[in-house]
């Protein structure tokens, strides 16, 4: 799979146009006006009701707002930011997120960069190893890495969580940009060695400026990937280093009288994986692509 | 300034069962342009890698300036390339790009930006230097990598089928600068191509290789006149050399209806082997029926714009061959028509041992 | 998928081959073997002057090594030995713990579940992403719509959790499914105006499923006061009035009568008579039963003043009359998306608002992918479109297609946050799956690491034909040069 395919070829007319023939005008925009509508509501619906206080949520629908406008209130936002515990699990939330993303990138770039451009022996073999580790479940290594982690008295702390993140993170990372990094014009690494550039300079002047956009990619995965992770983070951490998705988890067993904290806990939440998906959909998408063979 | 020499220099490719570059002898004399040609896979962009230290030298030697380069890193040895395709970094300005010898080398800033300014001008891409590579035109990013290629004063310059995946007009137009700048810089410079047009209209000589194995060292014109093998002939010139294969019977090779005098030293030591007879296209007549000469048919009249390809299907001891003529003047058969071809007054002809490949003396 | 992304040549690869020489090898002499017998004696003999050294190229490796080994393969290798223990890992137990992943009722219910997860969201995610992906091609604004299909893909399961807890809500008036529900349900069978209203047992009796029946018998041309309590006066319809008495001599062949509320707002009156303040129950069907044959004969609704009147008896014959259930039921409360039955399917649904758009926009990707030449020869040859989509769309986008399932089978078989967060606590059980059930018995009480290894083993074997499929696509696209 390549990384820099476009998502559709410009200038180019889909087939789907013929299949969807049939399906002329109006029935049409009904069909995907309505598909959008229920696609929609749901992220609505929850972004409305973190704008309404507890009892009006478990006494009205939301959808009841457009009515009554009166009933917002960022009183449930205020409440959350002054709560010291989800605050804090923000707080964990970015603490975990960070490191796990920027040293996915890194070490996966470096091992990538031997994977297409060092030889060395059972450089293939070792690399359809990575390819095989990409759909390694999480759970198969839950309770020995639990058991390594208490060795280790890294058991609960965010360094651990970090690390297991890092591990199930990199067969990916180093997959999707190994194949970026082999299609950069060997010419470019070459004339780079013939003016005495060494593999770290290489690494440092080509590859990773040239590979740009697959890191781009990678590091917005990896990102999404680790903010949105609950199991993980519901294993390795503990009370005080448990992030956003924990804290608002023990929430819900008791949904409706929790709601004004799940509510606006939940939209802070997917709220930041939305700007980052907004803001780099094009690499979102190339990553997806590049790498849909990953579990 | 400095001479290059390959001692028997061999490469093999890591589970390869066929050398590469297999045992090449070749003088490169200082600053002289030396085009290397031959066809694709032929090893002519590896013995320029091994030059430059991009591949290892299986066995044999490389020389630079009397030196054994065998262990020396690439920046160490006053050779710079040009890549196919120009190797430039997308993402740095043309400047960027020129400098980059000089900043790995950690040059200092000040001198480094003389240099490049004034090797900018040398090869016309100082207006250009703060424009991406992406955002100018084919020629400047020609320029801008024979700007690159000579910015740290190399001994020796390599360019690998610089102007490959290029058309004719481009080509034409690319070529001058490569060949004006060498005379000026007097660098000694390895060229390599696949375009054999490209290889006699700037070379001082021209290596032919194939199977990674020189097959002939000279001049243009002395390997335009008289090719080594059969290889050789074949591949210089535009269309190649016809070839056919002859009995010497009397001291003369007999070609269809055409008899092909030999000299008495030919003639006496052939008689009876078969000979491969190499006739250039320009040397070839389409003539009216006449009783001298070769029955054929035309099956294939091309307009060169200048004259006539007329390809003429013949059959020479029951086997049938294409021969190609250069046409012009007088009138030119239709397709389909018959024609007898006769050989030019004066016209070389070349003799190859059919066993062999090899010129024959003559 | 992309030609423009080459093959890896690493410093030592040989240069792409060329079109074969056309050159004859007349010079292919002793000195040189003359065929692929192996190797050549010199095959990598030199030493490159580019030659990295051994702890460099360790330095890119070893890192990330390091950590896989640790986090991943070492962990895969220690859970097989875990699993074949008990429970703190202090006895060997040889395959004990996978005889209770195939005995054990809860595990075999989380396995179940899985099966059904595996049969249905891959290949529903697949339909519906074909769907969107040949819709969002018609329609102008499709950078939009993808956007929105899309969209859910960055949201965390936790937070899809709570969005679909929301939709799922039991309550009409909360739930937006089940608002929908209700709507749709009440649009094709209109809820009962009184529920809970029902009649004095002086004056009818309860009868079977919710209706009543008259405790006198009344023959035709006679009239009939039916009273009802149970319902706030309140509740009633604005259009109710003050009820009214019957005609006083009805037509042989008819009953007539009033249904009334036998409630004053606010207090007073006499029970079983019209008095001022008391409305008529518009609305509310009466039957007449024949007692002799103990079919209905007829049925009228009432006035807005309470009043009805049933036609078309026999005279003389006595009739029972009938107020049927329809006139009392609850009103409909829609959908128990999260009980027991429903509660997989609702989360299957809530996975694929996620992942239908991953599905589309491979799809997508695919459709865009295939060469319009070949399609456009086709209808040069006559072919219609439904032939060319069997024949050259479909054949064309079935390796995306497969890639999507592939993805998605191994994703549905590791699905933990959305069953773990919207299924409720009471539910739970039922909506069980492997990778929730393994969490709850290695972590959340259950505290059985051999269990919870085997499970966690069991779901890796599950992987293996992906990981299969994947390394063989990797093969096939190095084949191709990519």
């Amino acid at each position: 799979m390549s990384v820099t395919r476009p998502v559709a070829v410009p200038g180019q007319v889909p087939l789907g146009t013929r299949v969807a023939k049939r399906l002329t005008g109006g029935a049409l925009y009904i069909i995907v006006l309505v598909v959008g509508v229920i696609w929609l509501i749901p992220t609505l619906g929850l972004f409305i009701s973190s704008f309404r206080k507890a009892s009006d949520i478990t006494g009205s629908g939301w959808w009841t707002v457009f009515t009554h406008p009166a009933q917002l209130t960022f009183k449930d936002y205020t409440d959350v930011f002054s709560n010291k515990g989800i605050i804090q699990s923000l707080w964990n939330t970015v603490l975990i997120t960070v490191p796990a993303t920027a040293l996915v990138v890194l070490l996966g770039s470096l091992a990538a960069y031997a994977f297409a451009w060092i030889d060395f022996r059972g450089r293939d073999w070792l690399f359809v190893v990575v390819v095989g580790l990409m759909v390694v479940p999480i759970q198969v290594a839950l309770l020995p890495v639990a058991a390594l982690y208490r060795n280790l008295h890294i058991f609960g702390s965010i360094v651990g969580v970090v690390l297991f993140h890092v591990g199930f993170g990199l067969p990916f990372a180093i997959y999707l940009l190994r194949n970026f990094f082999a299609a950069i014009p060997r010419e470019l690494l070459e004339a780079t060695r013939m003016e005495g550039g060494s593999e770290w300079t290489i690494f440092r002047k080509v590859i990773v400026p040239l590979g740009l956009p697959a890191i781009a990619s990678l590091a917005i995965f990896q990102f999404l990937w680790v903010w949105n992770d609950l199991l993980v983070a519901l294993v390795f951490s503990n009370a005080k280093t448990q992030p956003l998705t924990v804290a608002l988890q023990s929430n819900m067993r008791q949904f409706g009288s929790n709601i004004d904290i799940l509510a606006p806990g939940a939209f802070l939440s997917l709220s930041v994986p939305l700007v980052v998906f907004f803001a780099f959909q094009r690499y979102f998408v190339q990553g997806l692509m590049a790498g849909s063979v990953k579990g | 300034m400095a001479d290059v020499r390959f001692i028997d220099a061999t490469r093999v490719f890591h589970g390869a069962w066929r050398p590469a570059v297999d045992g090449v002898d070749l003088d490169v004399r200082d600053g002289e342009l030396l085009v290397l040609t031959g066809p694709s896979g032929s090893g002519k962009s590896t013995l320029l890698r091994m030059l430059a230290g991009l591949e290892p030298v299986d066995s044999g030697s490389v020389l630079i300036g009397g030196k054994d380069m065998g262990r020396t890193a690439p920046d160490k040895r006053g050779v710079s390339m040009i890549f196919q395709g120009f190797a430039l970094f997308p993402n740095q300005t043309i400047r960027e790009n020129i400098a980059l010898p000089l900043t790995m080398r950690r040059s200092s800033a000040k001198s480094a930006a003389a240099r490049v300014q004034q090797v900018a001008e040398l090869c016309g891409v100082a207006e250009y230097l703060n424009f991406k590579p992406d955002a100018v035109g084919y020629d400047v990013r020609q320029r801008t990598t024979m700007a690159r290629a000579i910015v740290r004063r190399p001994d020796v310059v390599c360019l690998d089928e610089p102007l490959a995946g290029s058309g004719t007009p481009l080509m034409m137009r690319g070529r001058s600068p490569i060949a004006a700048l060498q005379r000026e810089l007097g660098i000694t410079t390895l060229y390599a191509t696949c375009s054999s047009v490209d290889a006699w209209s700037i070379a001082d000589r021209i290596a032919v290789l194939d199977s990674g194995r020189v097959q002939q060292l000279g001049t243009p014109a002395e390997v335009f006149a008289a090719p080594a093998t059969i290889a050789v002939a074949q591949f210089l010139g535009e269309p190649g050399m016809n070839l056919a294969t002859a009995v010497v019977v009397d001291g003369v090779a007999r070609l269809g209806g055409l008899a092909v005098p030999l000299t008495a030293a030919q003639g006496a030591a052939l008689t009876g082997a078969r000979v491969v007879v190499g006739i250039r296209p320009e040397d070839l007549t389409v003539g009216a029926d006449s009783a001298e000469g070769i029955r054929a048919t035309a099956v294939l009249v091309r307009d060169t714009g200048r004259d006539y390809l007329v390809t003429a299907r013949t059959v020479v001891d029951g086997e049938e061959s294409d021969l190609v003529v250069r046409h012009s003047g007088g009138p030119v058969p239709a397709k389909g028509e018959s024609v007898v071809l006769g050989v030019r007054a004066g016209a070389a002809l070349h003799l190859f041992d059919a066993a062999s490949g090899v010129r024959l003396p003559d | 998928m992309d030609d423009s992304l080459s093959a890896p040549s690493a410093a030592g690869d040989p240069p792409a081959a060329g079109p074969p020489s056309p050159i004859a090898h007349p010079l292919a002499g002793p000195s040189g073997p003359s065929g692929p017998s192996g190797p050549h004696p010199l095959a990598g003999h030199g030493r490159s002057p580019l030659r990295i050294p051994v702890r460099v190229r360790a330095g890119f490796l070893i890192p990330a090594a390091v950590i896989l080994l640790g986090i991943i393969i070492w962990p895969a290798v220690d859970s097989i030995w875990l699993s074949l223990h008990n429970h703190d890992g202090s006895k060997w137990v040889g395959l004990h713990n996978y005889k209770t992943l195939f005995s054990d009722q809860a595990t075999l219910k989380a396995l179940k579940n899985n099966v059904i997860w595996v049969v249905c969201a891959p290949t529903i995610a697949c339909a519906l992403g074909l769907m969107f992906a040949l819709l969002s091609e018609k329609i102008r604004w499709s950078t939009a719509f993808k956007a929105v299909i899309f969209m859910p893909m960055a949201i965390s399961f936790l937070a899809a959790g709570v969005i679909f807890e929301l939709v799922y809500q039991q309550d009409p008036n909360q739930g937006v499914a089940n608002a929908v529900a209700v709507g749709i349900h009440d649009t094709f069978a209109p809820s009962s105006k009184y529920p809970g209203a029902h009649p004095r047992t002086d004056t009818a009796k309860p009868a079977a499923a919710g209706s009543f029946t008259s405790v006198k018998t009344y023959t035709a041309g006679s009239v009939v006061q039916l009273p009802l309590v149970g319902i706030q006066a309140a509740k009633l319809p604005g259009k109710a009035a003050q009820a009214a008495a019957p005609s006083a001599a009805p037509a042989p062949d008819q009953i007539e009568g009033t249904v009334w509320l036998d409630i004053i707002y606010g207090g007073g009156g006499t029970p079983n008579h019209i008095d001022t303040g008391k409305k008529g129950m518009p609305g509310i069907s009466v039957k007449a039963i024949d007692t002799a044959t103990g079919k209905s004969a007829g049925s009228a609704s009432a006035h807005n003043d309470g009043t009805f009147t049933i036609k078309g008896l026999k005279p003389g014959a006595g009739y029972a009359l009938e107020i049927p259930a329809s006139n009392f039921a609850q009103p409909y409360r829609g959908i128990q998306w999260l009980g027991p039955s429903l509660v997989t399917p609702a989360i299957i649904a809530s996975y694929l608002w996620i992942w239908a758009g991953f599905a589309m926009v491979l799809i997508a990707a695919g459709l865009a992918s295939i060469p319009r030449e070949l399609q456009e020869a086709a209808r040069v040859d006559g072919a219609n479109e439904r032939q060319i989509f069997r024949r050259i769309t479909v054949p064309l986008l079935a390796p995306v297609l497969l890639v999507v399932l592939v993805t998605q089978i191994i994703n549905v078989l590791k699905v933990f946050d959305l069953v773990y967060v919207i299924a409720p606590g009471s539910t739970l059980p039922d909506a069980n799956v492997l990778a929730v059930h393994m969490w709850s018995v290695s972590f959340g009480g259950g505290q059985d690491q051999g269990l919870g290894s085997a499970i966690g083993v069991f779901l890796y074997i599950l992987v293996l034909p992906a990981m299969y499929f994947n390394i063989r696509r990797l093969r096939t696209e190095k084949k191709e040069g990519r």
